[in-house]
This record gives C-alpha cells, structure tokens and sequence, in this order.
C-alpha cells in the first residue's frame, strides 16, 4: 500500500522500561516496531498508560530506548549522542499538547519561534522580526502577534504558534502529542485543516498520538492500535470504522460516541479497568480481558502479521 | 409542574452577565444534555441550580423551581438539606475533589454521616452496599484506597455512587466523562442510563461532546455565548436543525465515516 | 517619567527607604576618613584611656585610648566588606553548583549533593576555629570558614528551583528545538532561579555578618588592632561596668546594619516575589 523506499522513519522493536517501586519495571513500550512514510501522517491510538507519549518522546529523542532502533534515512538516531544529536534534532520536531505549558512565560512570541532557527544559526538576530512575521503568517496569525507574550492567546491561536514553531526548522517529520485536545472542537477542526495543508504543500511526514478515533479516521492515511505498549493493530486510516481486527481495537470501537453511530444498540464496555503496566499478563497483553481469549493466547503473544495490504495484527486469531 | 424549572434565567459574575434568558424545563426520568463549547455557559447554568456559583457569581433574573420549591430563596439549611438526598452533583475530576490523604471509605462514611445519624460502621456498610449497587467490582477493596490508588474511571465511579447514595431525583454532572478514557467513558455512560432505568433519576449532562449527548439525552439544548441557540432532540438537533451554529458543531465534530481531510 | 518613580516608591516604600539607608551605610564606611575628620582608628593615646563620650571624642576612648567613634566607622568597612564577600562567595557558588546539578541530574547532581550535604552537617563554628588554628586568625579567614558551611545552602536552593522547572513542556520544547546546554541554562535554569536567589542572599546579609561577629568575638576572626565590631564587644567586655560605652556603640552599630539589610532583603522579597511570575 505505501512504497517500501518511502519509509522515512523506521522503529524497530523499540522497548523502554522505567524503574518502579519495590524492584518491579514499567514497560512502557514493549518491541514496537513502526513504519513512518514520507509525506503521510501516521495516528497512533490508545488508552491512557499505553506508552504512546514515551514513544513519541523517544522519536523526538526527549529519552532514549533500552532495546532497538530508530532508524531515519538509514542512521539509528536513539544512538547519537552529543552534537550530532543536536544536529538531528533539526529533521524531527515535536508539538506539545498543553498549549498552556509548552512556552517559556517570559519570552515573546518572536523569541519563541526564533529560538530554533537561532540555535542552528540559521538567522541572525536582525533578522529575527521578519522571519516571525513569515512563520506566523504560515499559520494564518497576524504578523503583529511577534511582538505579543503568550498569555494573552487564546488556546487555538498558541496552537498555532506551537505548530510555527515545530515548522521553523522545516523538519521532514513532525510528532504531535494529543495537539488539539485542548481545543474546542470548532478551533479543533481549523487546525486539522491547517496542518493538512502544510501537508501537502511541504510533505511533512505526521505522526499524531490521539485518543479520539473519529479524529484519527479524518486525517490520518495509516492508523497504529497500542495498547500496553504493544502495537496490537496498524492499519489503513479510512478502514477503522470497518476494518478493525483485534479485539481491543474493535472493544475501542465499540466504546465511541459518534453522532453517526446507531443510537439504539446497547453500549458494550469491557467491564474490567485496564491493568497497570507494572503487571502485564504472560503472552497477550489482552489476554485477561479479551472475550476471545484462548489458551494460546495466555502463553505467547502474537507478534504483529500481515492480513490484508497495508494492515498488520497481532493476534492469535488471525495466525 | 415539572420536576425542575427555570425560568428565564441571568447568571452574572459582577456586572457581567455570563448566561442569558436560560429556560428549561425536566421530567421525571428524563434526561437532558447542555452541549457547548468553552464560555458557552453551560457551566455556569448547572451551576446556578445547584446553587454553588463560584466567586461572587449570581442569579440576577428570572427563577428556579425544583418540585415546586423556589430554589433562588434557600438559605444554607435549606440546601444542606437537599444537597446529596434530593439533588447530587458529579464533576469532571471527582477524583481532585477527594482528600488525597484519607482513604476512600473514610470519606465516603463521613459523607453518609452527615446526612444520617448512624454509627461508622453503619455508614462504611451502607457505602460499599452502594459500591455493589453500582457494580464497581471490590467494594471493600476501594474502601480501604487512597484516590490515588484508583484510576481515573474508578474515583469517578465512586463519585457517582456517592452521588447517588440517597437516589436524589436529580443528578447534574458537569463534564463526568471528559477526563476520562474512551472504554472507561463508555462504562460511565452505560452507567448513567441504568441509573435513569432502575431508579428514575433525571440527569442534566454538560458535555462538549456531541456523540454522548446524542446517544443519552432525551433533550439537548445548544449554548453559545451564554444563550441557547439551540435545542431539541436528537433527531432534531442531528437532522432536521436549521440552526448555523448547530450545523457548524455537527461539521466540525470528527466522526467516523464523516469528513475524511486526507 | 516622573510619575513612574513616584509609584515605584509609593508602592515600594520599605524597599526605598532602607535601600537608602544601605546606601548611605556604604557612603559612610566608603568615607569613613571624611566622617571621622581623619581621625586614625588604630593609635591612641594611653593617656586618653576609657574616657566617656565627650565633645572630644563622641563615643568616647577604648582601653588604648582610641577613639571609639572612628573605630565604629571605620569598623563598618571590615564588617561590609567581610559581609558581602561571604555571600558573593557563597552565592555564587553554590548557585552555579546548584543549577548545574539541577540541570544535569545523574551522577554530576549525585556529587555536588553530597558534598553540599558534607558541608552542611559541619558546624560553622568548628570550622572557623579549625581554620583559625591551621592558617591564624584573620577576618578573610573567617570570611572563608563561612563561606565554606553556607554555599551549599544556595546550592540546594538553586537546585530546586531548577527542578521545578526542569520537566516542564517549554523546558523540553527548547531541548527539542536545538538549544545547547549553557543556553539552557542562563536562559532557562538561572532565570527561574535568580529571584528567590537574590532574596535569600539579601536577607542572609544580616545574619552572615552577626556570623562574622561572633566569630570575631570570640576571637577566630579580625585580630586587633583591626576595628571591627565583634571585635570590639570582645574588648570591651571586661569594662562591661565601668565604661559601657565601649560595648555600646560596637553593639548599637551591629543593631542597626542588621536591621537595614533584613528589611531591605524584605523589601527586595516584595518587589521580586516569584509568585507573581511564570
């Protein structure tokens, strides 16, 4: 479905463990393997513990895996250390969620969105009013907005300069962590439209973390399925109303309010909470709740297989 | 009389009026959903009845009458007395409204104790009795929890259930699944609709989310502004609503099978 | 123009006022031959010995016949000076110290903090006198001593409030758009840090300098004929009796410069409260 040389960002088995109390670890992220394509946006869903935020952090090298690789164009970035890490740091940008938090307080809007391109020396410090005005403009704000502070923004307009900022740089690739769940869902739809745009006129490759589904289906050309820090489920965006296989992706489904959905079926919810990551079951991570569950399931779990182009499960079901 | 009515209603935080020329009314066993986006008001509304505006916010025109009692009179007595037994109220994070140092069942007995005089005991009994009620699994398991011990999902569900230990007749909850993951928000909601079947209870549901509201709501009423833009049911507001700002809620809202961008 | 400064003062009268007051205490040991008519602090006349205040001499004569005055002015130079420097040194070390093993963490934090934690459990006083012993009493010895036991005060400090901000989103966000480290932290770690910083070394100025004092007193520090006023307390308490003015006006000095500095680290806490800021 999208072209093997394509591939810009490759994890491979990518797992990340924290240490917890009492001796016992976290896994955040258990062999995640996923595939970015240049030019496509990549919507990574699930709950919330399922490791999404550490795995997007270890993309933007916030930290760094215990076991596997990060490959981009070739180079496994989650070995590079130093300056050449910094260097990196100019192919793949983050947008944070909190619009709130993701800005220092004291600096100006022109500080903020400079602040990359000053870093790697791409302007100088004359230049610095001109080309905010320009990134502004990119993300349809006034000009004028340079000389402002952040807090006299609305939550849609800091959005914005949170997406000028990741831009600055014109990375290949940029990570958004939950970008607009902060936002009303009228601004919400602005900024969807806006970043789609940059899409496509700069071919920006996307990878999005979300939780809500009908959001993931209206932009992404690939959808990933995690939960407990497995993938469990990667799949084309338009099949996930109708294609989903695993159960967990189908009980996620099944859990979501849609203004399009059939109003008189009974709401069926996995009656049990999702389990802490400290005490993940043997062999599937969904073993303990899945209606579908069989012996197999319980001893070994499925690693992630190919049932139709461009749509991988993992699950026993389908081995 | 309905069970609950307002009547033209302004809600003001000092001079400024936050809600406007706000009427609704609610039956028994029904429910009804104020959906809006941030500074429509819809807060601020459930707020007013329930009579606990925030910093020096007040009801300066029009009336609220809960089962035929002009609420806008009631002094402090008079709402202890209703607060919890005849009209509850569920919030977004009910976990934040706990005592993060005291244990869960500790907090749920004192609430049961000052509305009854029974003994600790009594009262710890009669909470995990509500818990089972509820179907939260291991009622005395999260009796003997910190909040901070419970997910999310489960405090929330302790809210309801300490929200309903007396079956009030009305419930207002303000947002109760925003905050929440998209499988645990389902529990919730599946939750509220056996409330309403088993026990009557009318429910105002404040949400900015379009498909809950539609899915649970007999009525919804459209805020923007702090005014009503709109409101009817689901098939209305979803169908047959000529409002442009319904139509620009409904096309904003991303929805599976709806606008792809890609 | 006009205007502004008004209200500055207006809204920061405590401030003003005693930030004068420090000023005019530096103007004062800065000219002190000029305050004292040129009077020397350091010769006296036996003749001249424990005399009263009188016109002659104000403050009246020590046991060597100096007069008290001059040596009270002239003492506000060592006290000063010796103050300042205790806090500049500690102040700037243990700031750097602490940003940077806040900023680091790992092994670079694990270091610095136990050395700071060393320092601590170390009683001042031990030191000074260990100091005293090893190198002779001098006041930039104590100066040293002090020094010594107060930077990691400033070090832990600095260290949390760096913390603090340490995971916060805009702190990553300037990691991932490329900032080196000592950008990091003169943009982002010092500022956040410097207010409470300030304050704290502003109102340790006072105690510091009572530090000084006593250690002076009790005769680890300033050595005579040096005029200093721990000092001179010391000196003077054998005629505690018989000429208090000699303990007086020593002690009255001390009073006083404490007074002025801690209401005006007050004064600077109110203008820069950090609470009012990100």
């Amino acid at each position: 479905m999208f072209d093997e040389k394509d591939v810009i960002l490759d994890a491979r088995h990518i797992t990340k463990r924290f240490p917890a109390s009492k001796g016992r670890q976290l896994t955040a992220c258990n062999d995640v393997n996923l595939k970015f394509y240049k030019g496509k946006t990549l919507g990574l869903v699930g709950e919330s513990g399922c490791g999404k935020t550490t795995f997007m952090r270890l993309l933007v090298s916030l930290d760094t895996p215990d076991e596997g690789e990060i490959l981009y164009r070739g180079v496994d970035i989650s070995k590079l250390k130093g300056e050449k890490l910094r260097q990196n740091r100019q192919n793949i940008q983050m947008v944070f969620q909190d619009p709130a938090t993701c800005f220092n307080p004291k600096m100006k809007i022109r500080d903020i969105l400079c602040e990359p391109l000053l870093n790697f020396d791409r302007i100088r410090k004359s230049e610095k009013s001109a080309k905010a005005r320009e990134l502004l403009e990119m993300v349809e704000l006034p000009g004028d907005f340079e000389d402002r502070y952040m807090h006299n923004m609305s939550g849609g307009q800091r959005q914005r300069v949170g997406i000028a900022r990741a831009l600055a740089l014109e990375p290949e690739i940029i990570v958004m962590d939950e970008a607009t769940s902060a936002l009303d869902v009228s601004v919400q739809k602005t900024i969807i439209e806006l970043i789609t745009r940059l899409q496509r006129e700069k071919g920006i490759t996307i990878g999005f973390i979300c939780h809500d589904l009908g959001l993931i289906q209206s932009f992404s050309h690939q959808v990933a399925v995690m939960y407990l820090g497995n993938i469990v489920e990667v799949m084309p965006g338009e099949g996930i109303g109708e294609q989903c296989r695993h159960p967990y992706s189908q009980a996620l489904l099944a859990s979501v309010f849609d203004i399009r959905m059939d109003f008189t079926k009974k709401i069926e919810s996995i009656e049990s909470e999702i389990p802490s990551p400290l005490d993940m079951p043997k062999g599937c991570p969904f073993s303990d709740r899945c209606g579908k569950c069989m012996n197999v399931c319980k001893k070994e779990r499925p690693l992630l297989k190919e049932t139709a182009p461009g749509h991988e499960v993992a699950c026993w079901l389908y081995e | 009389m309905a069970m609950l009515e307002v009547n033209n209603i302004t809600v003001s935080y000092g001079n400024d009026p936050a809600v406007r020329n706000f009427s609704m009314t609610l039956e028994e066993g029904k429910i009804c959903s104020l959906v809006g986006e941030s500074g429509s008001g819809k807060t601020t509304v459930i707020r007013a009845i329930f009579g606990l505006l925030p910093g020096g916010g007040k009801v300066t025109a029009g009336d609220i009458y809960f089962e035929g009692n002009h609420l806008l009179t009631y002094d402090k007595k008079q709402w202890r007395k209703i607060r919890g037994t005849e009209m509850s109220m569920i919030f977004q994070d009910t976990g934040a409204m706990m005592n993060p140092t005291r244990k869960v069942g500790a907090a749920y007995a004192e609430y049961i104790r000052t509305h009854e005089k029974i003994s600790g005991a009594e009262a710890a009994r009669k909470g995990i009795a509500m818990l089972e009620r509820m179907r939260l699994p291991s009622g005395d398991n999260v009796m003997q929890s910190y909040p901070f011990q419970l997910s999310g999902g489960m405090r929330q569900r302790v809210g309801i259930a300490m929200g309903m230990t007396y079956q009030p007749k009305l419930l207002l909850a303000d947002e109760p699944t925003s905050a929440l993951d998209v499988t645990t928000q389902a529990q919730i909601v599946r939750q509220m609709m056996e409330l309403k079947e088993n026990y009557g209870t009318s429910i105002i549901l404040v949400t900015h989310n379009l498909g809950i509201a539609a899915y649970m709501a007999d009525h919804i009423i459209v805020m923007k502004d702090g005014v009503i833009e709109d409101q009817g049911d689901r098939n209305h507001i979803l169908y047959h609503s000529e409002n442009a700002y319904t139509h620009k809620l409904l096309d904003a809202v991303p929805s599976i099978g709806g606008t792809r961008y890609v | 123009m006009g205007m502004k400064k008004h209200n500055f003062f207006m809204t920061h009268k405590v401030f003003c006022i005693f930030g004068i007051l420090a000023i005019l205490l530096i103007l004062m040991a800065v000219f002190a031959p000029v305050v004292t008519g040129g009077v020397d602090p350091t010769t006296g006349n036996l003749r001249d010995a424990l005399l009263p205040p009188g016109p002659e001499h104000i403050f009246g004569t020590d046991k060597m016949g100096r007069d008290i005055f001059a040596r009270v002015i002239y003492g506000a130079r060592v006290s000063l000076v010796a103050a300042f420097s205790v806090v500049g040194i500690s102040f700037g070390i243990g700031s750097l110290l602490g940003v940077i093993s806040g900023y680091f963490r790992g092994a670079v934090d694990a270091v610095i903090m136990r050395l700071a934690d060393m320092m601590l459990s170390f009683p001042g006083l031990v030191l000074a006198m260990a100091v005293a012993g090893i190198l002779g009493a001098a006041i930039h010895n104590a100066v040293l001593a002090v020094a010594v036991v107060t930077w990691p005060k400033y070090a832990r400090l600095a260290r949390s409030l760096v913390l603090k901000i340490r995971d916060r989103d805009y702190v990553a966000a300037a990691v991932t758009t490329g900032s080196k480290h000592g950008y990091m932290l003169v943009r982002y770690m010092l500022p956040n840090a410097l207010p409470t910083l300030i304050i704290t070394a502003a109102t340790d100025i006072g105690s510091l300098m009572l530090e000084l004092a006593a250690l002076s007193f009790l005769g680890f520090g300033a050595v005579p004929p040096t005029p200093e006023w721990g000092l001179m307390l010391s000196e003077g308490r054998a005629y505690m009796q018989s000429a208090p003015w000699l303990m007086i006006f020593p002690g009255l000095a001390i009073l006083v410069t404490v007074i002025i500095f801690n209401m005006l680290g007050d004064g600077l806490r109110d203008i820069l409260d950090p609470r009012q800021e990100g």
